[in-house]
């Protein structure tokens, strides 16, 4: 597979500033491939957006080089890179009497002539991207009338009519509810395979991103940007240590947050399924830690039942409150 | 699966055809209303023979060829020239209350005419200009309205912030007010009342002498509008994603800036400042076409802003009545609840 983007030895951050030039990350190296989906991560103030916007040419970067199809980024022209890139931006659009099919044919904006006639094969790619970001039935909706998630759905249209072999986008998943984000996260990871466009995608949704990114930068402040496989990366603890903070900590192990609390105590719990993997999830949440040889031992049932026994006998709970209720009881009595 | 070379499901509002000929018709028929109707009510034929060089009295072919006709055209020319540098302030300030004079023209020009025709009071001596008639008041409104805009511009260059322009804008603005009222402060009263005069603005003034610079301003100007239509579609999004489609943002932004300046300042300079069409007219025109291509919006604006300019400047002569109104009151009068309406229907933030 080709690389669509190069950077080598990229430094970013803001000239001239009264202080000099500030320096938000340096001595990157990374690349994106044809037809894979990127995420690109880090806590917030990391240089996503900064990255973002001088991978994009809207800002100069303070050293190193972006080749966009091996050409120099520095070297290209707005009209020249409007064929090689496109993006999705954070900033929203709203405007009126906009409609969703005018929106996606402005992505043909470099093509067209001084009046903005757009030709069959413009009218067939607008037409495309919008099949392939299901708006089909959208087309004549008007900007304001959609939800956050149409909306974005359309913006990436719009970056598809482009028709670049590379889109960057600005955190898409942001203000949209879960399902939302799951099917934007789907639908570019899609267009990546169906396009074999290179799509870079920043976003805080880690969960998602280990679970849909072809291949993930992570950026971290005061560390350099690190690439790689989703499962490399939480491997080599790389995850972990990016996204350590103050109570809470990424866990290699199962890929989820853990959210340190103050001991309460430890139970042995035992069974399987569902309802004993909420139930270790509860016990979590109010401080208990799982121990083989504890005093105190739970056992989930079909039903689910969960009989709860701490050196007497054996007390039965029909619901999880009435268990955690059980438990409180019996662990205080043990202390 | 669809045919990928299909047309879009329903044409964009701009082939409205149906709406263009009614904007043609309602045009027309403003027009021919302008030069029957005033303080002397004339018949369709008595017009026709006039402008055509039929049998009429010289006193109807005087008052229809050197006063209705003239000022008809100058009604046309103005309101298209206004409405569509509204437009073009609106986009690129993505602002729905913008107005062809936030660039500081109005401002400026009023500063200028204050100064020739209130001048004499802080010993500026300049009121002998006032006495050259027309000709004195558009070359001060010009001068000043060019110098103040030359700043805006000269600012706005080394400026990202559209905010800080407009802000800008309306700074000069208060600031210049407050030099007019100084001058005020020391004029006699028969000096602020042509001042004001001036200041509700009037489509009567302007002569046949005078339309050979007038009208090719205001067609070079509407030229300019149009060939900065593309762009203008771009900038809908936001100077951002405007770059990102190839365009050259800063110099767009200064043919648009150029464009609006030359048509408004060029009414102002003629016509004294006319408000609300410039902010009014826009808004109609994308409610009527429900589109916001440039393309087409820019025409469709034009044919409106000449309808409503004549429009107003009918009201304000209160055909059949010894009395007239100032343009300006008529504009505000009918225009203002026109804003409103857009205001209050304009959905609040977040609510899709």
């Amino acid at each position: 597979m080709s690389a669509a983007l190069v950077a080598e030895n990229l430094s970013i951050g803001y000239r001239g500033t009264r202080r000099g030039d500030v320096s938000v990350a340096s001595a990157m190296n990374a690349s994106l491939r044809a037809g894979e989906l990127t995420c690109l991560l880090g806590p917030n103030g990391a240089g996503k957006s900064t990255l973002l916007r001088t991978l994009c040419g809207m800002q100069a970067p303070l050293a190193g080089n972006v080749q966009i199809a091996g050409q120099a980024l520095s070297t290209l022209g707005a009209p020249e890179l409007a064929r090689l890139l496109s993006v999705v931006l954070t900033e929203r659009v709203e405007t009126e009497y906009l409609s969703v099919w005018e929106l996606v044919a402005l992505g043909r904006f470099p093509f067209t002539g001084w009046l903005g006639r757009l030709s069959d094969e413009d009218r067939a790619a607008v037409q495309r991207a919008i099949r392939q970001c299901e708006l089909e039935s959208f087309a004549t909706r008007m900007l304001p009338e959609l939800s956050d998630g149409e909306r974005q759905r359309a913006l990436i249209a719009r970056a598809l009519a482009q028709e670049t072999p590379l889109v960057l986008l600005d955190e898409p998943t942001a203000f949209l509810d879960v399902p939302r984000r799951v099917e934007v996260l789907r639908l570019l990871w899609t267009l990546a395979r169906e396009t074999g466009k290179a799509f870079l995608v920043s976003t805080h949704d880690l969960d998602l991103a280990l679970r849909c990114a072809d291949r993930l930068w992570v950026l971290a402040p005061g560390t350099p940007l690190v690439t790689g496989l989703p499962e490399e990366l939480a491997l080599s603890g790389v995850l972990e240590r990016t996204f350590r903070g103050q109570g809470f900590a990424f866990n290699s192990a199962d890929g989820t947050f853990h959210i340190e609390r103050t001991a309460r105590g430890q139970i042995k719990l035992s069974g399987s399924g569902p309802a004993a993997h909420w139930t270790r999830r509860a016990l979590e949440r109010h401080g208990y830690t799982l121990q083989e040889n504890a005093a105190v031992c739970v056992s989930v049932s079909n039903g689910p039942k969960w009989s709860i026994e701490a050196g007497g006998p054996a007390r039965e709970a029909a619901s999880l409150p009435d268990a955690l209720a059980l438990i409180e009881e019996l662990s205080a009595a043990k202390v | 699966m669809a045919d990928p070379s299909a047309p879009p499901p329903a044409l964009p509002g701009s082939f409205r055809l149906w709406a263009w000929f009614l904007l043609l018709a309602l045009l027309a028929f403003t027009f021919i209303c302008e030069i029957m109707l005033g303080s002397v009510k004339l018949s369709a034929s008595e017009v026709f023979s006039a402008l055509f060089g039929g049998d009429v009295e010289t006193r109807t072919r005087v008052l229809v060829m050197d006063y209705r006709l003239p000022r008809a055209l100058t009604a046309l020319l103005a309101g298209a020239a206004l409405s569509v540098g509204g437009l073009q302030m609106q986009t690129l300030f993505r602002n729905p209350l913008a107005d062809p004079y936030v660039l500081g023209i109005s401002a400026g020009a009023s500063l200028g005419v204050a100064f020739v025709m209130l001048g004499t009071g802080v010993g500026l001596g300049l009121a002998d200009l006032g006495l050259m008639g027309h000709a004195g008041v558009v070359l001060a409104a010009s001068l000043g309205a060019g110098a103040i805009f030359a700043l805006v511009w000269f600012v706005s260059r080394r400026m990202r912030n559209y905010a800080a322009i407009l802000v800008l804008g309306l700074m000069l603005g208060y600031l210049v007010s407050s030099i007019v009222s100084v001058l005020i402060h020391f004029s006699i009263p028969e000096q602020v009342q042509e001042f004001f005069m001036w200041g509700s603005g009037t489509f009567s003034k302007v002569t046949w002498s005078q339309l050979p610079v007038f009208a090719p301003a205001i067609g070079v100007g509407l030229l300019v509008a149009m060939y900065a239509a593309k762009p203008l579609n771009a900038l809908l999004l936001g100077e951002n994603y405007a770059r990102s489609l190839g365009l050259n943002v800063s110099r767009a932004r200064q043919v648009v800036m150029a464009s609006a300046a030359l048509l408004s300042g060029t009414v102002t300079a003629y016509c004294g400042p006319i408000g609300f069409v410039g902010i009014a007219v826009p808004h109609l025109a994308r409610g009527i076409f429900r589109t916001t291509n440039h393309v087409a919006l820019i025409p469709a604006t034009a044919l409106l802003g000449s309808s409503a300019a004549l429009i107003f400047d009918l009201a304000a002569q209160l055909p059949g009545q010894q009395y007239s109104l100032p343009l300006s009151a008529t504009t505000a009068l009918l225009g203002a609840p026109v804003v409103i309406w857009v205001i209050l229907r304009r959905r609040p933030e977040g609510s899709a």
